[in-house]
């Protein structure tokens, strides 16, 4: 239903009284764009009475589009004037206490053992190895005799192992991850292969029961112990720096032969020989060596074709020297005034 | 083992100080464990001579004495009952620190001023033995210092010998070593053995019934000895390589078994029944009394020394009670023995006794090395026990184990090891160590094994002695390497890390917990399933495998809380164990637990405290993160989760779980506040996470939006009103998002208000105002007659 121009115009009077109200009250810029669009925005007020002009006759309709421009026009000097004034005085380049702190949505910590976990993985996956995985619980099969340690044999006592119902056992490395790759593939592998392991070691500073392990694999044609050497200098260097020096001592696993114990230059103190290394320039990390013909008599590779590396490594071991942790049941309590430093 | 820088140079002639020894040996693969200085501190006690003695005119029991050093006499009192005109004693001058912390002060001592003390092994810290001063040797240079009287000082090492060196735990072995790395000459010693009297076979009959687990048994019979206390390098000896002294004849059994390696055993000959010796399996069942006094059930497989009568010792492990040298023993039958490693093994296990002599037998002593052991320790006896060694000895050895024969391939070995090794260092390292370079042709070498290398059986074994002693530093480190480009990529490793990210960007840290529990923690979320536990636990609290993550994130909330810090949100992915009927039965999964408040407080912010629906959209963003896009909410509750829990499906597969832990659980654990969580089957969520992302086109022309706000029941579901708005939302509904819930005074009791933002747009054009209202007027219409819903004033 059409409204007579009158009741137009005393609208306009009763909008442009609401007008005033309105910015006397405004005290900041976005109140004043909120203004600006109730009035002057595309479904505002003024633009709909804009609208309102088709309605009326063509004499009626001057006197409604002249009031319209005046009222628009006084809208648009007061928002100005109130705006310079609003900007002069506070406004965009007001007082404004800047020193409370900045505020950010805070993401999860990683434990550092998942952290140095992950970086091992990168290095080894830069270098064209695999990532292969295995159960936690495994036989004595894959554990130890296809490793080449027979039932009855004092090797066994290296390891303390955590054994379960049904003959079944809690895996002491990550080595029978070595046997189930072998067991499905042929020449040339080259993997690694990260995990939780157990040990029946009671829990203090340096030994929990529960620790991580990478167990890393090559087997090829011409594989040789200076490939060993090789690839676990480069490993060195990638993780600790391009200062790092890998010293390899012969020691003894049943799985390879000859076997070497590694030692990593004593992250501490530069290798100069410091309280940490006992004054040797280096830190013990695992074992290592050429895989024994036995291993891969257990999963029917040539010996006289193929040769191969392979190596552990403790994962806790690893993060305690990069991080400079002091007591690896920190790992595991999660505290987090502990995660919160990583 | 434990040995001594000195004791090893007894036997061969190096030039390496005792810091190059250690790192010497533990290039060899002996790693040295610890080192050690000498405790002895006598710098003013040296050698003299008693001249004079006299008795004490105020004491029965002291003497006074005048001792000779060098040019000087001192007048000392002493009580020592043995001290005799002539004899060379040590004495500890004015001034001097005994190893008690003692200091020698010149003394009147009931009215005789003594200027020193004659001393006793035990004052030295040599012994324990302190009833009589220490009596040294006559052929002693006056005014010596006692030190190098008793060689000098001395290191003390704790070296580390891997099981396939039984060897090299033998102080002789260590040696051989280090004179094959420095290329000296071991020094053996030589064997100065006097036999006298009856020859043995008129003392003993000895017989083997079990020669595969005794495959040689060898023996002497030293008549007449005199058991004492042995003298102080014996006891030295022992005690620095951790052994107690007992008498002068078991330290010498247990000193030749130090040197060599050799275990060996004395028996009281006339304890003996029929003078025999019979090497046999128990009866299942039979008991026997060890010499430490205890009882053993035997089982078929220990094999046992008997008498005439009945078993005397419990081969290679421990002799018996019944049979043991003692002050009144006369007459030794000594056996020194090779028994089968693997049988030794087995009955050390079985009745839980572990001896330095089982722990090399079941390593492998050398076969042929039992003779030199047995010759060695006779004549120890015969010289400190001052017995008489029969002519003859008894050598039980029905098959000689003779040495192997292995070739060796240079360039087998040049392959292994990757560097060129001349022939000739083959052919200088391989007899240094004890094997014997039979003939060469060309690069093949035909080698004899000594059979004190029982680790030694393959070429493989051979090549690893020459790369060893060739010294692992002189092969290069080849960093070549030969990749294959195609080895494909390692998805599930990729979907670990898109989690693991997913969740740490929705501010969950991620933990690492035990997967040992005690069996009440793992209990409290079996669920009916059977949990695992552990046959040899270390305790109580580390018995069980976890049937599920939560009590380990639990326990690390519990962890935190207790240290004051309220607000946590963990996560953990990892392996949870039950029973299957006989089988132990791993399963990969992901948990989270949140805590406290959902978000970190700050001036702005102050966070709502954590509910269901913050760990529901934890799983809700996590699955759309993995393009998956239908799954159903179903509601759930268990023994451990509140009714405010929803069982998660994926095609009608159960994904698992996400709700509130209920609160008898959680005082159980000690956690006083509402704890959340989700627990969800990895590989599941592995399977179903769609890789394959396909690019819609991203809207050309704007959107409209519109906001209503409705009232209705309060049992009318989100989830119901929203499928209904979607229904009628037509082509153009893009987006629909419930931005408000509102319970309360303003609209009733039993109703609630759902407000939600509707997003349209057209890919082809420009919707108008007239289209998007005449789609609402159907949404509206159709949420007032299905759920008697009511648009909010």
């Amino acid at each position: 239903m059409a409204q007579s121009l009158n009741n137009i115009l005393k609208k306009l009077a009763a909008l442009e009284e609401e007008f005033k109200g309105h910015i006397q009250s405004v005290d900041s810029l976005s109140a004043l764009e909120e203004l600006r669009i109730k009035f002057l925005g595309r479904k505002g007020v003024v633009t709909e009475h804009f609208k309102l002009l088709g309605t009326l006759s063509p004499k009626e309709r001057p006197k409604l589009g002249e009031d319209l421009n005046r009222f628009k026009g006084k809208i648009q000097d007061a928002l100005e004037q109130v705006k310079g004034t609003l900007k002069s005085k506070g406004g965009e380049d007001g007082y404004i206490d800047l020193t409370p702190p900045g505020t950010y949505q805070q993401i999860g910590f990683k434990n550092p053992l998942i952290q140095v976990l992950d970086e091992v993985k990168e290095i080894f996956t830069s270098m064209g190895f695999g990532i292969e995985t295995g159960p936690e619980v495994e036989t004595e099969y894959y554990n130890f005799e296809a490793l080449n340690v027979p039932a009855d044999h004092p090797a066994r006592d290296l390891q303390d192992t955590f054994y379960l119902p049904g003959g079944y056992l809690l895996r002491t490395h990550t080595s029978p991850v070595q046997i189930r790759t072998m067991e499905k593939r042929t020449p040339p592998i080259r993997i690694i292969a990260p995990g939780r392991c157990f040990r029946n070691d009671t829990p203090d500073a340096t030994h929990s029961p529960i620790f991580h392990q990478v167990e890393g694999l090559v087997v090829d044609k011409g594989i040789s112990f200076a490939h060993l050497k090789g690839t676990l200098l480069a490993f060195a260097r990638k993780l600790f720096g391009e200062n790092m020096r890998v010293r390899f001592r012969p020691s003894f696993y049943p799985f390879t032969e000859p076997s070497a114990d590694y030692d990593f230059s004593c992250v501490f103190c530069n290798g100069n020989g410091c309280r940490v290394c006992k004054n040797t320039g280096w830190l013990e990390i695992s074992g290592s060596g050429m895989v024994d013909p036995a291993v891969f008599g257990y999963v029917g590779y040539d010996y006289e074709t193929y040769t191969g590396f392979a190596w552990g490594m403790g994962v806790e071991r690893i993060a305690m020297m990069k991080y400079k942790i002091d007591d690896i049941r920190h790992f595991y309590d999660n505290d987090l005034r502990f995660l919160n430093q990583f | 083992m434990k040995v001594t820088y000195n004791w090893l140079k007894s036997y061969t002639d190096f030039t390496f100080t005792p810091a190059a020894l250690v790192n010497t040996l533990t290039m060899l693969g002996l790693e040295v464990e610890s080192i050690a200085d000498q405790a002895w501190d006598f710098d003013g006690v040296v050698v003299g001579e008693v001249i004079r003695k006299e008795r004490h005119w105020n004491a029965d029991h002291l003497w006074v004495c005048d001792v000779k050093i060098g040019r000087r006499n001192l007048t000392i009192v002493c009580g020592a009952p043995n001290v005799a005109v002539g004899q060379k004693v040590a004495v500890a001058q004015e001034g001097t620190r005994l190893a008690s912390g003692r200091v020698i002060e010149r003394t009147s001592i009931r009215g005789v001023v003594s200027n020193g003390m004659l001393c006793s092994e035990a004052e030295l810290g040599l012994s324990d033995r302190g009833e009589g001063i220490l009596v040294l040797n006559d052929d002693i240079k006056l005014g010596t210092k006692l030190i190098d009287v008793l060689g000098g000082r001395d290191i003390y090492m704790d070296i580390f010998i891997t099981p396939n060196r039984p060897d090299c735990l033998g102080v002789m072995g260590i040696a051989r070593e280090i004179a094959a790395l420095a290329d000296r000459p071991l020094k053996r010693p030589k064997i100065r053995l006097k036999e006298q009297g009856r020859r043995i076979s008129g003392f003993i009959k000895i017989s083997i019934k079990n020669p595969d687990k005794c495959p040689r048994y060898t023996a002497r019979f030293i008549g007449n000895v005199n058991v004492q206390p042995s003298p102080w390098w014996l006891i030295q000896k022992l005690e620095a390589a951790g052994l107690r002294s007992i008498n002068n004849v078991v330290d010498v059994t247990n000193y030749v078994m130090l040197e060599t390696g050799q275990p060996l055993h004395a028996f009281d000959y006339d304890l003996l029944k029929r003078k025999q010796i019979v090497v046999k399996t128990a009866k299942p069942g039979e008991e026997f009394t060890t010499l430490d006094n205890r009882i053993h059930k035997l089982n078929a497989e220990c094999l046992m020394i008997c008498d005439g009568e009945r078993p005397v010792a419990i081969g290679g492990i421990m002799g018996g009670f019944n049979s043991e040298v003692s002050e009144n023993t006369k007459n030794i039958l000594l056996e020194s023995a090779y028994f089968n490693p693997v049988n030794i093994r087995r009955t050390s296990k079985y009745l839980g006794i572990s001896t330095e002599s089982s722990r090399r037998f079941e390593r492998g002593v050398d076969p042929n090395g039992a003779l030199y052991a047995l010759d060695r320790a006779a004549q120890l006896i015969a010289e400190l026990a001052g017995g008489k060694v029969a002519s003859g000895f008894v050598d039980v050895y029905p098959k000689p184990i003779k040495p192997l024969k292995l070739t060796l391939r240079l360039q087998r070995a040049e392959l292994l090891v990757g560097t060129k090794i001349p022939a000739s260092q083959i052919r200088s390292i391989l007899p240094r160590l004890g094997l014997q370079i039979l003939s060469q042709k060309g690069g093949n070498f035909k080698i004899e094994v000594p059979t004190f290398r029982p680790d030694i059986t393959r070429e493989a074994d051979l090549i690893e002695e020459v790369a060893r002693v060739f010294g692992f530093d002189n092969v290069p480190a080849d960093s070549a390497a030969v990749i294959d480009l195609l080895t494909p990529a390692n998805r599930l490793e990729q979907f670990s890390r898109h989690v693991q990210d997913t969740l740490l960007a929705n501010g969950l840290s991620q933990v690492v917990t035990y997967s040992l529990l005690n069996k009440k923690e793992a209990g409290l979320f079996a669920e009916g399933r059977r949990v695992v536990e552990l046959v040899n636990p270390i305790s109580a609290d580390l018995s069980t495998l976890r049937p599920s993550l939560l009590p380990g994130l639990l326990k690390a909330v519990k962890w935190n809380l207790n240290r004051s810090n309220p607000d946590l949100k963990f996560f953990e992915t990892g392996a949870v164990f039950e029973m299957s009927g006989k089988k132990v039965v791993e399963n990969r999964k992901l948990a989270a637990v949140a805590t406290g408040a959902a978000a970190t407080p700050t001036w702005k912010v102050r966070p709502a405290a954590v509910d269901i629906y913050d760990v529901k959209g934890f799983v809700e963003h996590l699955l759309r993160r993995n393009n998956i896009t239908r799954w159903n909410f179903i509601p759930f509750s268990c023994s451990y989760a509140t009714t405010k829990t929803l069982s998660i499906e994926i095609e009608n597969r159960k994904l698992g779980t996400v709700g509130e832990i209920r609160s008898e659980v959680l005082e159980q654990l000690d956690i006083e506040q509402p704890v959340f969580f989700f627990e969800l089957d990895f590989d599941l969520l592995y399977q179903k996470t769609n890789w394959q992302r396909t690019f819609s086109a991203v809207p050309k022309f704007p959107p409209v939006t519109r906001d209503i706000a409705i009232v209705l029941k309060d049992t009318v579901t989100a989830e119901n009103v929203a499928a209904d708005i979607k229904r009628h939302g037509g082509a153009y509904l893009q987006n629909l998002n419930l931005f408000d819930v509102y319970i309360g005074k303003q609209i009733g009791s039993d109703h609630k208000s759902l407000a939600y933002r509707l997003t349209f747009y057209s890919t082809e054009r420009t919707l108008t105002d007239e289209e998007v209202d005449t789609q609402m007027k159907l949404i509206l219409d159709s949420l007032r007659n299905t759920f008697a819903a009511r648009l909010r004033e």
